[in-house]
């Protein structure tokens, strides 16, 4: 159905500290297709953002990056940082949890558009106003005309956070990484925010990341979700599948522990313990001290990413059967 | 004055901010919070919702007088604490303690887990031994799931889960009757969320604590709460029992607000419809004259934009505010 427009092949990123190494993503290998939502849901500093900063170089200056990543054919890991900076300035384009960090405070919303849009595209001063307007309009921004004179401080969370997306939209991407787009804004705008990056997504076929902790927003737009845990995939597969039969013990207790307002009310299930450090040594599964159904062989040997149990494939020795889920408290 | 109530009432609080202050500017006035009145017994939990900016945290900051009110009393166990003088709320203020949503900001860099607990401790008890205050230390970790060795630790050497239970074990240390929980697990991990949840639900049944739970989090909120207020503009628009509230909201902004709530079933959030909710909160320097709902709200009737509609208790126990629920009630 879907052409795979990003690539990735076993992509590990590690960070040079002072005391051990930090391996932040190990060895993952994805793909995300046109027209597709990819959502990647784990904890904090389970890997989502800098498995996706790897990809743009985006990385701190500590940070290495090993593996592959083609996007159209082009291996990004492999450019020089003036190709890449093409590339990206042409395919890809990013979308913070934060608009203010990106937005400069001091310059219209218009000034900072028309800089992207003549430096990406070319355009003179009065087609870039015109262009800025368009896709101001085309984020369903109200009454554009007069916030493209507006500085970042007079718009409200949700406005900028549609300003940004314009902005994300100057270059034409084809692929769309949004790390967190909606956590710092209220529900009502949220799912606003969302509904228009989905439409984006349909109407432009752009491929679509969306990083978050929120099995809500994935439920709403993704297609296929990754589940990260510790730099590894825990599970990944069609949305449906991993979130009403989720098969990795890890996803069945994300799942159990978020109190869902369309389901009966029950006692939250806490997956125990804590997220490990970075700098852990990686001998076995990473989520065994946490995990309900460890085994010895859990410790020693790390499982593999394979469908074993259902059509989602899983990195567990043990997954959990359709059947289990219930048990497990997973889905609604 | 004193009442007989146990636990914290609220009567009619106002909190207004001084804003744009200046040689040659107009003094504005922000009103935070309007005319909220609440009661919490000891042993149950009050959850306060709205977006941000409605005046959740001003109303705890007034509750523990940290914002001077410009109307209202406070009590607490039927004392009114809005009259003492600083010296006596001193004496009222170890039974009322808070939890901040960031839990490593909150806590000094600089001091080790065992004397962050202690702290109120050698403010408020300092008649204690040092070993008396050891042993309180020891029970409030062990009561918020801290292992002894971590006592001598710095906070960050803890993760923000970690770090809100040291929070926690901070303000129950001085077993107090009242926990205002500020956005208290907002910033933290799903399954780390869920832990804290469940460590407030027990040490509530422990200890009795009346809780204050602020959150934007409905889904949250429903967990924990027995009861529901719902802020908009710094005005209570409704509160409910919470079953009451979650399966039968009245005010167009609660409606908007549960209507948006994502859940976490793909098959129904698919065919999820959003509420339509027009634009985008008003100044609250400048708000609307009438209903403060009147510019976003579905169902304004002329009416809304002229008169203020009253908190009205509804035939279910509920209070809400609107006229259209009024009229409705009355055909
Ligand atoms: N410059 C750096 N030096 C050392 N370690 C780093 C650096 N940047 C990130 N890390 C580590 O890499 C890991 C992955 O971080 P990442 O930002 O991808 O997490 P995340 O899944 O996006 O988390 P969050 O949900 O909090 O955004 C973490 O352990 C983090 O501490
Ligand atoms: N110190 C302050 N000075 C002026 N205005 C403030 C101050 N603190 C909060 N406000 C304003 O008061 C209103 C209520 O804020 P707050 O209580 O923090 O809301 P919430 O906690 O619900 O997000 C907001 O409009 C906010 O901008
Ligand atoms: S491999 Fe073992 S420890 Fe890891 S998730 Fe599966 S059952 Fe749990
Ligand atoms: S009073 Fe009018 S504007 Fe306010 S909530 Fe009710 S119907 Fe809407
Ligand atoms: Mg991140
Ligand atoms: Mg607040």
């Amino acid at each position: 159905m879907h052409q795979p427009l990003l690539d990735v092949r076993n992509l590990s990123v590690r960070f040079q500290t002072a005391g051990a190494p930090v391996i932040a993503v190990d060895n993952i290998s994805f793909s995300v297709s046109q027209g597709e939502v990819l959502g990647v849901v784990g904890e904090s500093g389970s890997g989502k953002s800098q498995t996706f900063m790897a990809l743009g170089g985006l990385l701190a200056s500590n940070g290495e990056t090993t593996g592959e990543a083609l996007l159209e054919g082009h291996d990004l890991l492999a450019l020089s940082d003036r190709e890449l900076d093409h590339i990206r300035g042409q395919k890809i384009s990013y979308i913070f949890q934060d608009p203010m960090t990106a937005l400069n405070p001091f310059r219209s919303v218009a000034a900072q558009m028309t800089e992207l849009l003549r430096l990406h595209r070319g355009l003179g001063q009065a087609r870039a106003r015109t262009e800025a307007l368009r896709l101001l309009e085309r984020v369903r921004v109200p009454d554009a005309r007069r916030r493209l004179d507006a500085y970042p401080h007079e718009l409200s969370g949700g406005m900028r956070q549609r300003v940004m997306i314009a902005m994300a939209l100057s270059n034409q991407p084809r692929l769309l990484i949004a790390d967190e787009p909606t956590t710092a804004l209220d529900v009502t705008v949220q799912i606003q925010v969302l509904d228009i990056l989905d439409e984006l997504r349909r109407e432009e076929n752009l491929a679509v990341v969306l990083i978050t902790h929120d099995m809500g927003v994935v439920a709403r737009l993704a297609h296929r979700i990754m589940v990260v845990y510790a730099g590894t995939i825990a599970e990944e597969g069609e949305a449906e599948d991993v979130l009403l039969r989720p098969s990795h013990p890890y996803t069945a207790g994300l799942l159990a522990s978020m109190p869902d307002l369309a389901a009966p009310l029950t006692q939250l299930q806490p997956i125990r313990g804590y997220p490990p450090d970075g700098r852990k040594a990686r001998i076995g599964c990473m989520f065994a001290p946490r995990c309900f159904k460890v085994q010895p062989v859990c410790r020693d040997v790390t499982p593999a990413l394979e469908a074993r149990v259902s059509r989602q494939r899983q990195a567990c020795h043990f997954p959990l059967e359709p059947r289990d889920t219930a048990i497990a408290g997973g889905a609604s | 004055m004193t009442t007989g109530m146990e636990g914290l009432e609220v009567d009619a609080l106002s909190i207004t901010y001084p804003i744009g202050q200046g040689p040659f500017r107009p003094r504005l006035e922000l009103k935070a919070v309007r005319e909220v009145s609440l009661s919490i017994a000891p042993g149950k939990t009050l959850g306060v919702v709205g977006e941000s900016g409605c005046g959740k945290s001003t109303l705890a900051r007034g509750i523990l007088r940290l914002q001077r009110p410009d109307g209202g009393t406070v009590r607490w166990n039927g004392q009114s604490i809005s009259d003492l003088t600083d010296d006596e709320f001193r004496h009222v203020r170890p039974e009322m303690q808070m939890v901040f949503q960031d839990p490593l900001a909150s806590l000094n860099p600089r001091m080790r887990v065992a004397d962050i607990i202690a702290e109120p401790l050698v403010t408020h008890r300092p008649e204690l031994s040092g070993s008396k205050r050891q042993a309180l230390v020891a029970k409030a970790m062990e009561r918020v799931g801290l292992l002894p060795d971590m006592a001598r630790r710095f906070p960050h050497e803890f993760s923000g889960g970690q770090a809100q239970r040291i929070g926690i074990a901070r303000a129950i240390v001085l077993e107090p009757g009242l926990l205002i929980c500020d956005e208290a697990v907002s910033a933290l991990d799903v399954s780390i969320r869920a832990q804290v949840l469940v460590l407030l639900e027990e040490l509530q049944q422990t200890l009795g604590l009346a809780i204050l739970f602020i959150s934007h989090d409905l889904a949250v909120v429903r967990y924990i709460a027995h009861e529901v207020m719902v802020l908009y503009l710094g005005r209570v628009v409704e509160h409910a029992e919470r079953d009451t509230l979650f399966a039968n909201p009245k005010h167009p902004y609660t409606q908007a607000l549960i209507g948006s709530v994502l859940s976490k079933d793909p098959e129904i959030e698919r065919s999820h419809e959003v509420p339509r909710i027009g634009g985008e909160l008003p100044s609250p320097i400048d708000p609307p004259s009438g209903c403060p709902f009147n510019t976003r709200c579905p169902l304004v009737q002329p009416i809304c934009r002229q008169t203020m509609p009253a908190l009205v208790v509804q035939p279910d126990g509920s209070q809400v505010a609107c006229h259209v629920v009024e009229a409705q009630k009355a055909a």
